[in-house]
């Protein structure tokens, strides 16, 4: 399902002394299949952008169509339930949202309420478990047992269950160690490529950023900033430090390279391999002269 | 949810605002005995010209009178029309065969309509010219003697200060937990009721779940940061009694005079 | 140096039917040292933070603070003086309702005269650079800004200790920033000692001294140049090598030999390029 957002604009508390302008012209298109990071500083509306996806929030003024789906200010729809379930959001710290007494049932929340048939929900909790790296027999324990980074993988776990075909993930990584960081990324990874999810991530990371993006986009003050493939974003890293936001290391390293040994480097570089080639062609052009 | 306004506080800086705590939960607790003075006309139209000066003096918006008014209209209503028709003293008014209604009972009526009118004013005067971290202050002193007597007041105390300081907290992590069970498909707010009842669980458990849990840290944190009961601790709130308080006093004791002289 | 800490040999388990979180550690934090303790989570690291201030006590062993046993009931308080912890959740901490409330807090709990409150709070909020925000509400304060106030409430009992137990790990990178800086500039200019819990080996890298944790052992200790040594085993025990460090790693394999470790970046590059003049 393709996004298209149309001038959006968001208040909190509109019509009241307290009124806040969140989100305001916000233009964006984000075709089905791609993964799309959102990067910005706490306050920058991102959270609020993402709320609309799925009707969580409605737009004070503007148009969001997903699908064929489409919500636009002041007009009331009725379909929102069914949107929901097309559109899945695993929230920051998603394991506050487990409730259950068993793992299987909390994972089967989500597709009974948009009416699988519980065999159907069962066969997937069995499957998904796995998939975010518990077993079966997991399934028949208590949610609350788990420990923190568990308990993360099941409310995950949950949200999947619902087969959604878009994806947001609201910092999904938000308080894990290093490994847990790098399995859970992994899993929304792969379930991007092998399914084709569309995948709207919102991190702070500017190395998952450049990792997995096909576009980024940069939210500062309710509006966007800066828009484009991670190439475009990280090649003028002043525009970034005017943010206030970072370069992603690799990206740093290579500058930092080319600035010493006065070279010019490629500049699409984000995973370790290849910031370690860049590093072997600076010297190994040394050995040539 | 960032501008939760906790019990009506409304700031403002006029003489009822910067008035100590303690001053103004005395007055509002001597008001509730000595409103029972009144038995008279004139008495009552001095209880009503001294709640009418203190909410001038208060400067708030009428609105905010009215709307701590409003719950409690038609229990003054019904008092006023259960004494008219019921108190059978003084000439007769109306005569409707079944109904009969005296002039000592409309008058009867009024009074204690006014009466109630008049509690709920000043008590509503004083919780929206106090903030409830100075009520519960102001609580702590007054009641401190009865420490002695073995009265939890500094736990008392504690308890609300800390109710207070979570309570946004707590409707923020509300929102925080519908929003993510309505993506999973709840409904709280529109479909069968039978639906909207069964939502309140995926809501309830996760909400005392998380409220354990900062219990568990946060005792953890008091306790670390030297936190042993309320022996031999100090307090940073300092409540100042004024010239103001004790203008409030005189006021008041002006007030019991004339109700003394005037009742009949 | 003077050793303000000493833990010999402690073991500790929650509960008498559960496995210990901690065999036989050993360790002692000195004066005016930024001291990292580093492991994944569930590594026992948080459990030992709570030891050093008397939360919890040893089942075996002693935990000694300036000469005080956590075990006698009446050093207790003594120990809790002077070892400070700045918790991981920036909410759960925060006891006040405004800021002036919760850096009271401690010194309303030693019985201190309020005037001495008054001005050890100005300032201590200075310190940490929340003398703006004394009246605010915490709901109306950023993550950040909650850990500040949280170290301000520390500060002002005067410790001599202030432990961070991943007090970072749930802020964005700009609140992160803050807490880091702001604990650098007591320990530098107010010679305070740090013990930061955390599982960043970036932040370790900084560190004076490292303690690597894993299942409630102590596997290694050192400067962060020798421990980043064995990145291998740190990788094991699912820590992230700096980015500096596995650059130079790959580089190493392929038979490239470095003088030193490069914790930095900068350094990195200045490495690359003698070793470039080299060939």
């Amino acid at each position: 399902m393709d996004i298209t957002i149309k001038d959006l604009e968001h208040s909190y508390s509109k019509g009241t002394p307290f009124e806040r302008k969140a989100l305001s012209n916000i233009n964006l298109s984000i075709p089905s299949g791609t993964f799309q990071t959102i990067i910005g500083h706490t306050g920058s509306g991102k959270s609020t952008l993402i709320q609309h996806l799925n009707g969580l929030l409605k737009p004070t003024q503007g148009s969001i169509e997903i699908g064929d789906f489409k919500i636009q200010a002041g007009v009331k729809e009725k379909r929102l339930k069914a949107l929901r379930k097309h559109v899945g959001i695993v929230f920051q710290y998603p394991e506050h949202q487990l409730f259950e007494e068993t793992i299987e049932k909390d994972i089967l929340f989500g597709p009974l309420n948009f009416g699988v048939p519980e065999d159907e929900a069962k066969k997937r909790a069995a499957k998904l478990i796995q998939q975010v790296g518990l077993d079966e027999s997991y399934l028949s324990r208590s949610p609350f047992d788990l420990s923190g980074g568990q308990m993360r993988r099941v409310a995950i776990a949950g949200v999947l269950a619902m087969k959604p075909s878009i994806l947001i993930l609201d910092e999904p990584t938000a308080g894990l160690d290093p490994r847990g960081r790098r399995e859970i990324m992994d899993l929304f990874y792969r379930l991007h490529q092998e399914e084709g999810l569309t995948t709207i991530l919102v991190t702070h990371s500017m190395e998952d950023a450049a990792r997995f993006s096909d576009d980024i986009l940069i939210m500062e003050k309710g509006g966007i900033a800066l828009q484009g493939k991670p190439e475009t974003i990280f090649s003028n890293p002043h525009s970034l430090k005017k943010l206030s936001l970072d370069v992603p290391e690799t990206v740093q390293f290579i500058h930092r390279l080319e600035e010493r040994f006065n070279k010019n480097l490629p500049h699409s570089v984000f995973t370790l391999e290849a910031a370690v080639d860049a590093a072997l062609s600076v010297l190994q052009k040394g050995e040539d002269s | 949810m960032q501008n939760i306004i906790i019990g009506q506080y409304v700031p403002g800086q006029s003489f009822i605002h910067k008035l100590d705590p303690r001053a103004k939960l005395l007055t509002a607790f001597l008001f509730v005995i000595i409103v029972f003075l009144a038995n008279n006309w004139i008495t009552y139209a001095l209880f009503g010209a001294f709640t009418l000066l203190a909410i001038f003096v208060s400067k708030l918006p009428l609105r905010y009178i009215y709307n701590g008014l409003k719950p409690i209209l038609l229990v003054i209503i019904l008092t006023f029309l259960l004494h008219v028709f019921l108190t059978k003293e003084g000439p007769l008014l109306l005569d409707w065969g079944f109904l009969k209604v005296y002039e000592g009972g409309v008058e009867q009526g009024i009074f204690i309509s006014l009466r109630l009118l008049f509690l709920i004013m000043i008590t509503s005067l004083l919780t929206l010219t106090t903030t409830p971290i100075d009520i519960t202050v102001g609580i702590e002193t007054l009641l401190g003697p009865m420490k002695k007597i073995g009265l939890p007041v500094h736990e008392f105390a504690l308890m609300m200060s800390i109710a207070l300081r979570f309570i946004p907290t707590l409707l923020e992590e509300t929102e925080k937990i519908m929003k993510a069970q309505s993506a999973r498909g709840a409904q709280f707010s529109s479909g069968p009721m039978k639906e909207r009842l069964k939502s309140i669980v995926p809501l309830l458990v996760p909400l005392f779940v998380s409220a354990f849990k900062r219990a568990e840290d946060l005792a953890m944190a008091m306790e670390a940061r030297g936190y042993r009961g309320g022996e031999g601790r100090t307090s940073i709130r300092l409540l100042k009694w004024s010239g103001k308080d004790t203008t409030l006093f005189v006021i008041l004791l002006l007030l019991c005079v004339s109700l003394l002289l005037l009742r009949s | 140096m003077e050793e303000l800490i000493t833990v010999q040999d402690v073991s500790f388990r929650y509960q008498e039917d559960q496995p210990h979180v901690l065999h036989g550690v050993s360790l002692s934090v000195y004066k005016g040292e930024w001291l990292a303790i580093v492991g994944h989570n569930g590594s026992g690291k948080s459990t030992l933070a709570k030891l050093l201030n008397g939360l919890q006590l040893p089942e075996k062993g002693d935990v000694l603070v300036e000469g005080y046993n956590s075990r006698d009931e009446e050093s207790i308080w003594e120990i809790r003086r002077r070892v400070g912890i700045v918790f991981q959740n920036p909410d759960n901490q925060f006891v006040g309702t405004s800021v002036r409330d919760d850096v009271a807090f401690g010194l309303e709990n030693s019985g201190m005269a309020r005037e001495l409150m008054l001005e050890r709070i100005n300032e201590s909020v200075q310190k940490v650079r929340m003398e703006d925000y004394l009246d605010q509400e915490p709901h109306r304060l950023s993550g950040g800004q909650k850990q500040r106030v949280a170290i301000a409430g520390i500060i002002a009992l005067r410790p001599s200790i202030v432990i961070l137990d991943e007090a970072t790990s749930m802020l964005d990178p700009a609140g992160r920033k803050e807490v880091i800086q702001t604990m650098r500039k007591l320990k530098e200019e107010e010679g305070m000692t740090v013990i930061s819990i955390t599982h960043d080996l970036e932040e370790a890298a900084q560190a004076d001294r490292l303690v690597v944790m894993n299942a409630g052992e102590v596997i290694d200790e050192g400067l962060p140049a020798e421990v980043f040594k064995k990145g291998d085993m740190l990788e094991q025990i699912g820590l992230d090598l700096p980015f500096p460090l596995q650059v130079q790693r790959a580089l190493s394999e392929r038979g490239y030999d470095f003088s030193r470790l490069t914790l930095s970046q900068k350094e990195l590059v200045n490495e690359l390029w003698t070793l470039q003049s080299k060939i």
